[in-house]
């Protein structure tokens, strides 16, 4: 719908890429077992909940590892359970809207497998989950972007823990389940590329691999776009 | 001296520390530690301080001093809240807390920010405290297995901070105060992580007579039994089985250790007659000779039992060589198994891996990428004085994660969408 598109632009304001800085805490909470992180995660933080499902993405965009958050993997290495660690890997967090149907989710996950199992399996001292939770610091990046075009450019180019702000940020301040870019082309008017983003799950991906598939999804979509 | 590091540190590190160094203009770091040469604290700090300075912050560095029994008393604390046996009198905590009293009434405490490391100086803030200042204790040790007595006289003292910092969670301790994590970091300009060129590597191999046609195992570490050298001789001669390589076991001097002479002697008894172990004493400045045996490895092991944080990882992954080494300490946030290196429980097992990575050295090429790229992003020197520059921020504007600050025209306030 350019026409469409056309209006929005003049009453949309720019595109302003940000990353967050954080600093770690950990926190006193440890788990030892099943039950213990089951117990953790009910009381932990949302920061909590947000850094350890996000925070490889932090430490290297290149890498999707093979549990793809804390939880899973450190069932899978500590308690040598594959399968609350599959369950765990399985979080439907692209689709969640906020960090307390994530932790529902993991909740509902753990409670259910200690339901039906005798597994009291327990690590060695040294090895239990320890819960942290980042101070985050939102910093601009120097890129911004009015337009579309200036935006495919930008994020071939930013820093790419700003691609990891904008996608996973909305998890810790809730506005809704689509992310920063998915609103932002939304309000543009670019209404069949909002949509492709927001079926777009960048969590079976590393962060590198998902800067070059939003290029070309954006690129795709921008040419799309001015043809019709 | 930041542009020192363009082209080495990531970009937006660089970025990164000169915004918030934006709102930190004027503001000031005081550091205070127990030596101003030796030792890991000592080198980072030399480093920091014109760093900060040059960022236009102020940047005190103040040491305390105390007569030789006090560096005995504290050198025994040291090892003893690393996990090592031993006996204390009254009479020690005396030593310790008197020579601290009379470093507080010697030292100016004048920093916005006041970072005390180490136990050396931590009951400082018991006989002084500035108004006003943030005062944290760093630990640069590992302190997950304390010794009972020395930890809770420690704890007395670190209660009192506004927050300690340690490297790794597993450090983390039992305190009523909030504990962050700021991983250690190396210097790239330094004489142990610098470019050296092939000419230089080579004059190095060839003063300890190592051919370097032939595929070189380097572990450097101090003779020290957590270290396992014994357990890596073990790996070596697993390897030697199928592969024509040569093994250095490079580390300190041991004159004032009398168990690393013992392990060293040991060391020494289980290399002996094999012309291609080559069991290298180094001396404490041998920055070159370490940094060109890290570079001229085909594989570095660092097969520790237990660990600190491991940082001669973080110096041979810099240097672009894989690594095999020990799942301890703070080596898995340094090595992911597979990717950059390989984590390992016993000397079949570090063997086994040796194996695969000298018959696959495309393979081991891209690991020893992949590890150079994860040290640049997490463990240089920028990313650490970026944390410290977090950690002003953090005291100075006091969020408690309660929620996201942000920085904007140069203030700092609660994130707002």
């Amino acid at each position: 719908m350019p026409h469409d598109a056309r209006t929005s632009r003049s009453l949309i304001g720019p595109f302003e890429f940000r990353k967050a800085a954080i600093l770690v805490e950990a926190t006193p909470m440890r788990a030892g077992s099943i039950s213990q992180l089951l117990t953790g995660v009910t009381l932990a933080t949302e920061l909590s909940i947000f850094y350890h499902l996000h925070q490889h993405f932090l430490v290297d965009p290149n890498i999707l590892p093979e549990y793809p958050n804390d939880f899973a993997r450190w069932v899978a290495q500590h308690l040598g359970n594959g399968v609350v660690a599959e369950r765990l890997a399985n979080l439907n967090l692209f689709r969640a809207a906020n960090l307390q149907e994530i932790r529902h989710e993991i909740t509902v996950a753990l409670a259910q497998y200690l339901a039906h199992t005798s597994d009291r399996r327990q690590v060695q001292p040294g090895l239990e989950f320890i819960f942290c939770q980042p101070r985050i610091l939102v910093l601009p990046c120097r890129e911004t972007a009015a337009t579309p075009e200036a935006f495919l450019e930008a994020l071939r180019t930013v820093d790419i823990q700003s691609i990891a702000y904008h996608l996973f940020e909305s998890k810790v301040v809730p506005t809704g389940a689509r992310n920063d870019f998915t609103r932002w082309f939304e309000a543009l008017g670019f209404t069949d590329l909002a949509d492709r983003l927001d079926t777009f799950d960048p969590y079976l991906n590393s962060l590198e691999d998902n800067r070059n598939y939003l290029v070309k999804l954006i690129a795709d979509g921008l040419r799309r776009h001015n043809h019709a | 001296m930041l542009e020192a590091y363009r082209d080495i540190a990531p970009q937006t590190t660089l970025d990164e520390i000169r915004a918030l160094a934006e709102v930190l203009q004027g503001r000031t770091i005081q550091h205070i530690n127990s030596t101003r040469s030796g030792g890991g604290v000592a080198e980072i700090l030399r480093r920091f301080v014109p760093l900060t300075e040059s960022l236009g912050i102020r940047a005190r560095w103040d040491v305390i001093s105390g007569p030789p029994e006090f560096y005995e008393v504290t050198k025994a604390f040291h090892n003893a809240l690393q996990g090592g046996e031993a006996d204390f009198a009254a009479r020690d905590f005396d030593i310790y807390l008197a020579c601290v009293k009379e470093n507080a009434a010697r030292l100016t405490l004048a920093g916005d920010v006041i970072v005390v490391h180490d136990p050396q100086p931590a009951y400082l803030l018991e006989y002084t405290r500035p108004d006003g200042a943030h005062a944290v204790w760093r630990c640069h040790i590992d302190v997950s297995r304390p010794h009972e007595r020395v930890w809770r006289f420690l704890r007395r003292a670190v209660a009192k901070y506004e927050a300690a910092i340690f490297h790794v969670p597993q450090f983390a301790q039992d305190l009523p105060i909030p504990q962050l994590l700021i991983a250690p970091s190396i210097d790239p300009l330094s004489d142990k992580n610098r470019e050296l060129t092939d000419a230089e590597v080579t004059a190095v191999t060839d003063r300890f007579g190592i051919d370097r046609r032939r595929p070189i195992l380097v572990q450097v570490s101090r003779f020290d039994r957590f270290k396992d050298p014994l357990g890596v001789i073990a790996a070596y001669r697993l390897v030697r089985q199928t592969f024509d390589c040569q093994l250095v076991l490079a580390g300190g001097g041991a004159d004032d250790d009398p168990e690393g002479a013992e392990v060293l002697a040991e060391v020494q008894a289980a290399a002996a007659g094999d012309p291609d172990v080559f069991v290298l004493e180094l001396a404490a400045d041998s920055h070159v000779a370490i940094n060109a045996l890290q570079r001229a490895a085909t594989v570095v092991l660092q097969k520790s039992l237990r660990e600190g944080f491991g940082l001669t990882v973080a110096e041979a992954l810099w240097k672009g060589t894989p690594v095999v080494a020990g799942a301890v300490g703070g080596i898995p946030t340094q090595v992911f198994n597979g990717v950059n290196g390989f984590l390992v429980h016993s000397p079949e097992g570090a063997a086994f891996r040796l194996r695969y990575l000298l018959s696959h050295p495309k393979q081991a090429r891209r690991m020893g990428s992949r590890g150079r790229e994860h040290v640049r992003r997490n463990f240089l020197i920028t990313r650490h004085l970026r944390d410290y520059l977090l950690l002003m921020i953090t005291c100075l504007y006091g969020t408690k994660a309660s929620g996201p600050l942000q920085l904007t025209g140069g203030t700092v306030e609660p994130a707002v969408r």
